[in-house]
């Protein structure tokens, strides 16, 4: 006798997540996350087979009849995930998200073209580089080769990627945790003193450290090694610099939020202090506010992270290797020829490689304001356009019933405008 | 304000507003000790190993300081000695004049662009332009820091290569994009209040510029009771971002002694620079709390 198909196995069949209503509601907002994840677009373009791969061997074992259809559709999703957002980006007639994409861009294809280069070609000597420069064999010499243009964009990427990451995670966790008093305490006196400590001094030091002990280690390992542990270093330091920054916004939202009514109407229901927090408060009203500050955030450490690369190239701690970067291509003689006196000697096929680092920084950051204004205009459109949900009508209908008559402080109209 | 009131407001500041600089800059420069602490033993070129400082040292050949040893110098007034024998106070005391200089003044500029795009907000011009700077501002610093010295700058001409270092470092370090958010969320949550429905009643003509005759007459000094907290996370800042445009203009300010130092392992200059840079973002934070004061005397009372 057949047996009965399950709800939620006739979901699976269908391709849809699931019929209750708080998923769908999770739904709603995870488009804004998904014109967030074309910054991880590369990680996801690699990510994507890898998963893609393992539903497949678990769906072996399950045998389950539509694995070929979502391996291809997770393939698919991740590798025209770029197209996707702009399209969604043209329709929604937002012409700062569309702009910030296009700037964007060049930079998301130059970190897996750098990856790829670094991977593939391994030799160092000038001569090798130089017949990849476009300069020529003297620009070569000076490093402003194609190559480091490349080097430089996946280590600016990767670097501020690990910072954005490690901003979100820790930003989140020690945000909540402002909720409790005594915690509070502690998490503010943390964040005042982040804050007070210069961010380019703390860095500098570390990075003076990190060379010396990079020196050691770079004729007994390859280059590999130490760029993803220099990546890993200035990605920390500065996501932890830019710790208070989040750690304020989410205590802030926190307390708007905490004191609002659906909060005692979750509370009556039973369900745990943590759950309200993370999923009520944070999930449903401070995502979208933390994923636009993200945007902000990671374009404020590719700034840091590019005036700490200029910063070494000027002046070399001494023992380390001058790593490639788009801020050492621009010292070169070249730039400041271009720059200086640009009337007279101005050359053009030179100048193009030289100032495409400007360029490209320009373009980058841009981009990510330009993401993150476009993001919040989203945002706002969806607010307007969405009804409450079921669940939230739920508890309004269960509140009433209950005949609350504590009536807290409503909060103003200030406060639920989205602070920018 | 009365004299109660000063009173403890002093009390407030010796209390928790020094012994938290104090506390904060003991546990920076002992990290960052130890960060030097654990550096391994490197050929260094170009390292005059002074007769006379080893002798001074005694025990340690690379001229290393304890930290202790450092310490009981700060306290004697003595900064300690770098490599090749000169003292690091002699060093110090110019630099610091000029960084302290560079990222002070710089906050001119800054909250001058900065207040006019948050008050006038209301108004679309503003808000295009604000937007447009604000991109143009969020670029690193030397980009816009070698254009300006081009033009500007030089060895020649020292006042304007100061003045451009100023601007350089009022416009792009970062200050104006919060400000002109804090201000602006400021402004915009003084509307709504009870008292503002007053003044309109009363015929005062709705602009959030503080002239007599104006509802931001009233408004901007209770608005100013948000903003000028924020302003001291904001001086840390301009001092790192002072670091980038002292290099790109090449002023003598700590970034030549930070840099050298960190090139040359050399403890004292290198721990003398980050003690010098917390206190003067510390400085900024007491003559804001300060400001403060001034604004609402309460401020610090228990």
């Amino acid at each position: 006798m057949k047996r009965p198909v399950q709800k939620h196995e006739k979901a699976l069949l269908h391709g849809r997540i699931g019929e209750d209503k708080m998923e769908l509601e999770r739904l709603r907002s995870i488009r804004l996350f998904e014109l967030f994840a074309f910054l991880v677009w590369p990680i996801l373009l690699v990510a994507a087979p890898v998963a893609a791969l393992i539903i497949l061997i678990m769906d072996l074992f399950r045998r389950n009849t539509s694995k070929a259809a979502r391996f291809f559709r997770l393939v698919l999703n991740a590798v025209l995930l770029p197209l996707y957002v702009v399209v969604l980006a043209v329709r929604q007639r937002n012409p700062m998200l569309v702009l910030g994409y296009l700037l964007l861009m060049p930079f998301v294809v130059m970190t897996i073209l750098g990856v790829v280069s670094d991977l593939a070609f391994d030799e160092t000597t000038p001569a090798a580089r130089g017949s990849r420069s476009v300069g020529g064999p003297a620009a070569a010499e000076r490093g402003a080769t194609l190559e480091s243009l490349l080097t430089g964009a996946s280590l600016t990427y990767f670097a501020s990627l690990v910072a954005t990451l490690l901003v979100l995670s820790l930003g989140l966790w020690l945000g909540k945790l402002t909720f409790g008093r005594i915690a509070e305490a502690g998490v503010m006196a943390f964040v005042q003193s982040v804050e007070a400590i210069p961010l380019l001094f703390l860095l500098l030091v570390v990075m003076a450290v990190f060379s010396w002990w990079g020196y050691e280690w770079k004729d007994s390992l390859g280059p590999s090694l130490t760029s993803v542990l220099r990546v890993l270093v200035i990605g920390v330091v500065v996501g932890v610099g830019f710790l208070p920054r989040m750690i304020r916004l989410i205590s802030e939202r926190i307390k708007t939020f905490g004191s609002q009514d659906f909060v005692d109407g979750t509370k009556a229901h039973g369900i745990a202090q943590n759950r309200i927090l993370w999923y009520h408060i944070i999930a449903k009203n401070c995502l979208n506010d933390v994923i636009i500050a993200a945007t902000q955030i990671w374009a404020s450490a590719i700034v840091i992270e590019v005036s700490l690369d200029y910063l070494i190239a000027k002046s070399p701690l001494s023992g380390a290797k001058v790593y490639p970067s788009w801020a050492g291509m621009l010292l070169t003689d070249e730039v400041k020829v271009c720059l200086l006196q640009m009337l007279p000697d101005f050359r053009f096929e030179g100048c193009l490689l030289c100032l495409s680092p400007a360029l490209l920084i320009i373009m980058t950051v841009i981009g990510l304001y330009l993401l993150g204004d476009g993001l919040r205009a989203f945002y706002l459109q969806e607010a307007v356009a969405s009804k409450p949900s079921s669940f939230d009508r739920a508890l309004d209908e269960t509140l009433r019933s209950l005949g609350s008559s504590s009536r807290s402080e409503q909060p103003t109209a200030a406060h639920e405008r989205s602070r920018s | 304000m009365s004299s109660s009131q000063v009173l403890g407001f002093l009390r407030f500041l010796l209390v928790e507003a020094i012994a938290k600089s104090i506390a904060l800059c003991l546990v920076v420069t002992f990290a960052v000790y130890l960060l030097l602490c654990i550096t391994p033993r490197v050929e260094r070129h170009g390292v005059s190993s002074h007769d006379t400082w080893e002798t001074q040292q005694g025990n340690r050949s690379d001229g290393s300081i304890s930290y202790w040893e450092w310490l009981w110098g700060l306290a004697k007034g003595d900064l300690g000695r770098i490599k090749s024998g000169q003292s690091v106070y002699e060093e110090v005391k110019n630099r610091v004049l000029v960084t302290f200089l560079l990222s002070f003044i710089s906050l001119v500029p800054a909250a001058f662009v900065s207040l006019i795009l948050g008050l006038f907000s209301c108004k679309r011009s503003v808000r295009i332009g604000g937007a447009v700077i604000s991109l143009l501002t969020s670029l690193p610093a030397f980009l816009l820091g070698y254009f300006l010295y081009g033009v500007f700058g030089g060895e020649a001409t020292p006042v304007t290569n100061l003045l451009a270092a100023i601007l350089t470092l009022g416009l792009s370090c970062g200050v104006i994009n919060e400000m002109s958010r804090i201000i602006d969320n400021a402004v915009k949550d003084e509307k709504t209040k009870d008292y503002m429905e007053t003044a309109r009643a009363k015929g005062l003509e709705e602009s959030p510029y503080p002239g007599l005759g104006r509802t931001g007459f009233h408004s901007f000094r209770n608005a100013l009771i948000t903003i000028v907290p924020r302003l001291c996370a904001l001086y840390s800042l301009t001092v790192s971002g002072s670091i980038v445009v002292e290099q790109v203009f090449r002023l003598d300010g700590l970034s030549n002694m930070l840099l050298g130092g960190l090139g040359d392992a050399d403890t004292p200059r290198v721990l003398t620079v980050v003690l010098l840079a917390v206190l003067l973002v510390r400085v900024g934070s007491v003559l804001t709390d300060f400001l403060y004061f001034l604004l609402n005397p309460r401020y610090g009372q228990r």
